[in-house]
């Protein structure tokens, strides 16, 4: 059993992590959804290029990922001068350096499902609404995303979980700031730390609950869709 | 000219696509090849989709693509409708919608259009419904109105029949032909088959090996085909090979023939409808062969011949007309008037009026 925490437990770490998750998950849809398109249709040699540094992130240690970001955004990297030259201060240890170094943490998890999705979808009915004198913009809202749903879907599901849940990258670019950098893993590694086991054990529980229920439309989703499919066949 | 122009050249992959040729802006067009020949990429072409190495596309004499003056205009801005091979109806959208799509104006406006299309087609009570709920002939005649909804210049239409059964394919091409028949455009229709071509076009043209081998009138082209690929296409069962040509006199290992005509050098091959040789039982007469088959066709009777070298010439007679016995020696007799001579390739045709008023046209 874990003791009742000493302290009331803190819930900005908790709305934190929701809004930068939210946070990018809106920038990783405006990044991600033209990149996608771009790797499923083109021919271009360099889309193994392309590919394999979007994919990376998957691979990587979050420690390595961080310490790079860190050396990039922090006041020596260039990145990091560059930022401060525009906006008078730091990218590290703040909000939006959480939020940049989330983009490319989740970076695969948003581009690979809407890739797939693309690749897989019918491509005779994009040309067949050309050819019905529809725009692009038309063409990809009204015909690419309703077939891409389900990796739209995907892609927002993964997106939004897997920065919830991110500690590495977060801790190396982010510290420990409360209400600026604190988000809820952070959040729980320090309950941890000062032994306070019974807050660790109600946020973690939180997580548990924030992932299920992001989760959820996911495969709730594609057990509608098996039904749908029990209904039509014979 | 009111029509379409095409002279185009493009390569890919190992495949070269190289016309020259002038379509009507009026009745239907049947672009008949093998699989691979080029017919599809022909359209995809000509709808924008696929982009010429050079040439130019002008559709009304409005260029659409001219690879020298750097115009190409996208798929969007040409006035196409385009039915494909497997309808690529809109899945998720109802049948009005998907009638609807191409329209402009208002809603209300587009829907009222689309419920007239689906009056037109025979699709009523079935507006609501998605593509996925509907049997392959309904799907293809939404496919058909989708296309044609906005009033395209030109309608180009892909295999339309693929994907549909046997035994409903004659009653659809029928109805395709009273939907097309007065159509003030230019229709240009893909097909493997040569009955679909037959029962729904006015015109015929002939692809092999990325090339129009053949274009003109259907009746002109099923009748003298000029070129080898045409004559394999339209149903020329008797192919011989021309080896030699002196005067009006020709031949090769299966024997020699006299023509009523002066001769072409490009003549490759001489062709002859199995319907119009004449079996004569005196072997003298014509030339010499030996009855291998006879297989009886419900109202014709075929009979298989072998000449002097092997060749097998195939001759179609009536049901009831004397039969002969597999092993009889007769006279096969080919009226000068109903052989036709065939070049390799497009050597010796090409003599469209329409092609050669694109021609001028396009210089």
């Amino acid at each position: 059993m874990v003791a009742a925490s000493q302290h009331a437990i803190d819930m900005a770490p908790f709305a934190l992590s929701i809004q930068l998750a939210a946070v990018t998950l809106v920038i990783l849809l405006a990044i991600g959804l033209p990149l996608a398109w771009w790797l499923a249709m083109t021919k271009s040699p360099f889309k193994p290029v392309v590919e394999t540094i979007s994919a990376l992130p998957l691979v990587l240690p979050p420690t390595v990922l961080g310490f790079y970001l860190l050396i990039f955004m922090g006041p020596q990297g260039w990145a990091g001068q560059a930022w401060a030259g525009v906006f008078g201060h730091a990218l590290t240890f703040t909000f939006t350096g959480l939020v940049v170094a989330s983009c490319i943490y989740s970076l695969p998890f948003v581009v690979q499902p809407l890739q797939g999705a693309f690749e897989r979808m019918d491509k005779r009915q994009v040309e067949a609404s050309l050819t019905l004198g529809a725009s692009w913009p038309k063409t990809f809202v009204q015909v690419v995303l309703p077939q891409a749903r389900h990796g739209v879907l995907t892609a927002c599901v993964l997106g939004f979980a897997h920065t919830i849940g991110e500690f590495g990258v977060v801790l190396m670019v982010g510290g420990n700031i409360p209400g600026e950098t604190q988000v809820l893993s952070i959040a729980i590694y320090e309950h941890v730390e000062a032994l306070d086991y019974a807050a660790a054990a109600t946020l973690s529980m939180m997580l548990v609950l924030l992932s299920f229920i992001a989760l959820l439309p996911l495969y709730a989703k594609g057990r509608k869709r098996r039904r749908q499919l029990r209904e039509v066949m014979p | 000219m009111k029509g379409v122009c095409v002279q185009a050249l493009m390569k890919r992959e190992g495949f070269a696509l190289d016309v020259h040729a002038g379509f009507q802006g009026h009745g239907v067009t049947a672009i008949l090849g093998a699989s691979g020949s080029g017919k599809s990429t022909l359209l995809r072409l000509i709808a924008g989709l696929e982009k010429a190495k050079t040439g130019r596309i002008a559709v009304n004499g409005e260029a659409w693509a001219d690879t020298v003056d750097g115009v190409h205009w996208p798929p969007q801005k040409r006035s196409v409708g385009y039915v494909f091979q497997d309808y690529a109806l809109f899945d998720h959208m109802s049948v009005a919608a998907n009638i609807a799509y191409g329209l402009k104006g208002r809603k209300k406006h587009r829907l009222l259009e689309a419920g007239r299309w689906i009056e037109r087609m025979h699709l009523s009570g079935l507006a609501e419904r998605t593509p996925d709920t509907l049997s392959g002939g309904q799907r293809q005649r939404v496919a058909l109105a989708r296309a044609l909804a906005p009033n395209p210049d030109v309608l180009l239409l892909d295999e339309p029949f693929s994907a549909i059964d046997a035994h409903l394919k004659t009653q659809l091409v029928a109805a395709l032909r009273d939907t097309l028949g007065d159509s003030p455009r230019t229709v240009l229709m893909v097909t493997h088959a040569l009955d679909e071509a037959r029962q729904v076009a006015d015109h015929i043209g002939i692809m092999a090996g990325g090339r129009l081998v053949r274009l003109g009138a259907a009746a002109d082209v099923i009748d003298d085909p000029r070129a080898y690929e045409a004559a394999v296409l339209t149903g020329w069962r008797n192919l011989l090979p021309v080896a030699w040509v002196s005067n009006n006199r020709l031949g090769g290992k299966w024997g020699a023939l006299d023509l009523d005509r002066a001769l072409s050098l490009n003549a490759a091959w001489v062709g002859i409808r199995p319907e119009r040789i004449r079996i004569d039982a005196k072997p003298g007469a014509g030339l010499p062969a030996t009855i291998r088959a006879v297989r009886e066709l419900g109202p014709v009777r075929e009979i298989e011949c072998a000449l002097g070298d092997g060749t097998r010439l195939v001759v179609h007679k009536a049901w009831d007309a004397p039969l002969l016995a597999p092993g009889t020696r007769v006279g096969l007799v080919l009226p000068p008037e109903h052989i036709r001579l065939l070049a390799q390739g497009r050597a010796i045709v090409l003599g469209d009026e329409d092609t050669r008023a694109c021609a001028g046209g396009l210089a």
